[in-house]
């Protein structure tokens, strides 16, 4: 069976123009579909676009060329009707890197959880939707005593789980993470990949899960994509990605894990790759599902 | 043996606070040899911040050194004042911290950044000083100095920016370095490069190196010896084989499992459960009790002391008291080095 599409981007392209000799290609045609229930993992060095990818599917850019579909309608452009806009913005959720900017640090953790109602207007039901605020909050594994609580009071690792459960308030079918760990202490971090691992299996909705961190999205991804330059240089399932990498830049990210043994660790060799070294042009089919630039 | 360069005797830190005392560090007992590496690894809030910029006296005046003794290269600083500390940093103790945009003034060139620091300390000529700063910037690894010198700190990347750093903390000589999670904000290949320098500096230079870090898969690599601590104590400490190979505290056996690099193929990352305790009012017993699934009864009560394991590795767990049950570390932990070697 054919499993519904969620969302598509098409050879999509985003450019920053800086001046009129310098324009940045943050996004450079990059194109991936994710299908429901599936787990789309990014991978990629500071400035490599992944975050740019985020926002551009999230609608916050308008793409510079390329176009990127939910369900089968624009995410941007003057086509989508406004209540279009506004099914896709219930319907797709992001989880940000910084906890403390992406909640209100003047409203209590009962506001904002339950804003997305407040905002889509849903329900009217007021007990009907504090016994869903409960619920989120004991998914993300918080009890009612942090309902008066401001974000300040929480640990960075709660705040996350409070962006989580916000998340998933209005039963998203896409969840966009961009970098939700990577501020995190390693112990917590392995938290939040278990809550999300957990609340994915459960509630099977499908997600972009965005990391600098290979080893992390081994685990929560069906498929990985590694980015370099605003190009996804190969993408292929979990599994095969980390037992036969193609790409020698993904190679060289996957030599760089760290691994807790130092008799191993201190003998170990990175390998370089060339950043300079020019990209492909394809992105080919080298065995099913497995696909390297070149 | 000779003698270390630093070396705390039951130093405790805290922290005065209009809502109580806060004991960030409660009685440490360590010592770095020279050119020795030594990791510091715990979660945030552990105390390991508050340790290092406590011997260099950097807090804020609301801590105190509530006791114990810190001694530097032989010399007893614990009462030192501002004005003694200030001929010892940079000189004798430095340090790097996890963001180089703190240390670094946007808008001056890198290469009088690192002369004036040089320029401090010493009396030299501009030019000798300037001589100095590109034998710094060569050291780091920061090729072209020539052209970089003259180029502000918006120019580099994370990782050049934090080679300048250790250029600046690296201009006297100093005898010991305290990294405070120099490779946290970078990518993995970047801090790869990056602790490759580290040893490789240590090795030209001979200088003693305390790395503190959250992340026990990232120290291995450059670690002589680790020490674990929570709650402001070091719960276990040793060399890094045995600590890696053989850790023997609960906790340590939490911070290792929640490796990503150490999960089963399919399986789920462990995670320790909860958070680490609030230090305004520590528990009485051992403070990891909370969140340990080994607790003893005896750990909610009493502190327990250093156990010896061998000559240079010690724990402290009440599971090591011969009276205590015996309790197998997770299977995952020991199957020991080689492991991940077919990779």
């Amino acid at each position: 069976m054919e499993k519904e599409l969620i969302i598509e981007a098409r050879n999509l392209k985003q450019y920053f123009r800086i001046s009129d000799r310098y324009t940045i290609r943050a996004v450079d045609g990059v194109s991936f579909q994710i299908h429901s229930g599936e787990v789309l993992g990014l991978v990629g060095e500071t400035g490599c676009g992944k975050s740019t990818i985020a926002r551009t599917l999230a609608g916050i850019y308008q793409p510079t060329e390329g176009e990127v579909l939910f369900g089968n309608m624009p995410v941007s452009g003057k086509n989508a009707s406004k209540e279009q806009r506004k099914k896709m913005q219930r319907e797709m959720q992001l989880v940000f890197q910084d906890s403390s900017a992406a909640l209100n640090p003047r409203m209590t953790v009962e506001k904002i959880v339950l804003e997305p109602l407040r905002i889509q207007k849903t329900t009217r039901d007021r007990a009907a939707s504090r016994q869903r605020l409960l619920e989120l909050l004991s998914q993300v594994g918080l009890d009612d005593t942090y309902l008066e609580k401001y974000p300040n009071e929480l640990s960075g690792g709660q705040r996350q789980r409070v962006a989580i459960a916000r998340s998933l308030m209005l039963h998203p079918k896409l969840i966009i993470a961009d970098e939700p760990i990577s501020s995190m202490d390693i112990s917590i971090q392995a938290q939040i990949v278990t809550l999300f691992q957990r609340l994915q299996r459960e509630q099977g909705f499908s997600m972009l899960f965005i990391a600098h961190d290979l080893s992390v999205i081994r685990f929560i991804s069906d498929t990985v994509g590694v980015m370099l330059h605003g190009r996804i240089v190969e993408l292929a399932p979990s599994k095969e990605l980390f037992d036969h990498p193609l790409h020698p830049y993904t190679r060289s990210l996957l030599s760089a894990i760290h691994v807790p043994d130092p008799i191993y660790e201190r003998s170990k060799k990175v390998i370089d790759y060339d950043r300079d070294s020019p990209l492909g042009t394809v992105l080919a089919e080298r065995s099913p599902g497995h696909f390297v630039l070149e | 043996m000779d003698e270390p360069v630093l070396k705390l005797e039951n130093y405790a830190v805290s922290f005065d606070t209009p809502q109580g005392e806060i004991e960030a560090v409660r009685g440490v007992d360590l010592s770095v040899g020279k050119g020795e590496i030594l990791c510091i690894v715990g979660e945030s809030g552990c105390g390991k911040t508050v340790m290092c910029r406590s011997v260099m006296k950097l807090l804020p005046r609301i801590a105190r050194i509530k006791h114990g003794r810190v001694f530097l290269n032989g010399e007893d600083i614990t009462d030192y004042g501002e004005k003694e500390m200030r001929t010892l940093r940079g000189n004798v103790v430095s340090m790097v911290f996890q963001d180089p945009m703190i240390t670094l003034n946007p808008t001056i060139p890198i290469g009088r950044q690192i002369t004036e620091a040089i320029l401090k300390h010493k009396t030299m000529s501009r030019k000798d000083a300037k001589k100095r700063a590109f034998e710094l910037l060569t050291l780091v690894g920061i090729d072209d100095a020539e052209t970089r010198f003259h180029l502000q700190p918006h120019f580099f990347s994370g990782g050049m920016r934090q080679r300048c750093v250790l250029a600046v903390a690296l201009a006297m000589s100093p005898k010991l370095l305290f990294a405070d999670e120099p490779t946290t904000a970078l990518d993995v290949t970047v801090a790869t490069k990056m602790l490759d320098l580290l040893m490789d500096i240590r090795k030209k230079t001979g200088i003693s190196i305390v790395f503190v870090s959250h992340d026990l898969g990232a120290v291995a690599r450059i670690a002589d010896r680790v020490a674990v601590m929570y709650a402001g104590k070091i719960v276990e400490i040793g060399t890094a084989e045995e600590v890696y190979y053989d850790p023997r505290h609960p906790y340590t056996w939490g911070l290792l499992s929640s490796l990503p690099s150490l999960a089963e193929e399919n399986g789920e990352l462990h995670s320790i459960p909860g958070m680490p305790p609030q230090l305004l009012a520590p528990p009485p017993g051992d403070a990891f009790a909370e969140r340990n699934k080994y607790a003893l009864a005896i750990d909610y009560e009493q502190m327990p002391p250093m156990f010896k394991i061998t000559d240079t590795h010690f724990a402290a767990t009440w599971l090591l008291d011969k009276r205590a049950p015996e309790v197998k570390p997770p299977v995952f932990l020991q199957s020991g080095s080689g492991k991940w070697k077919k990779n």
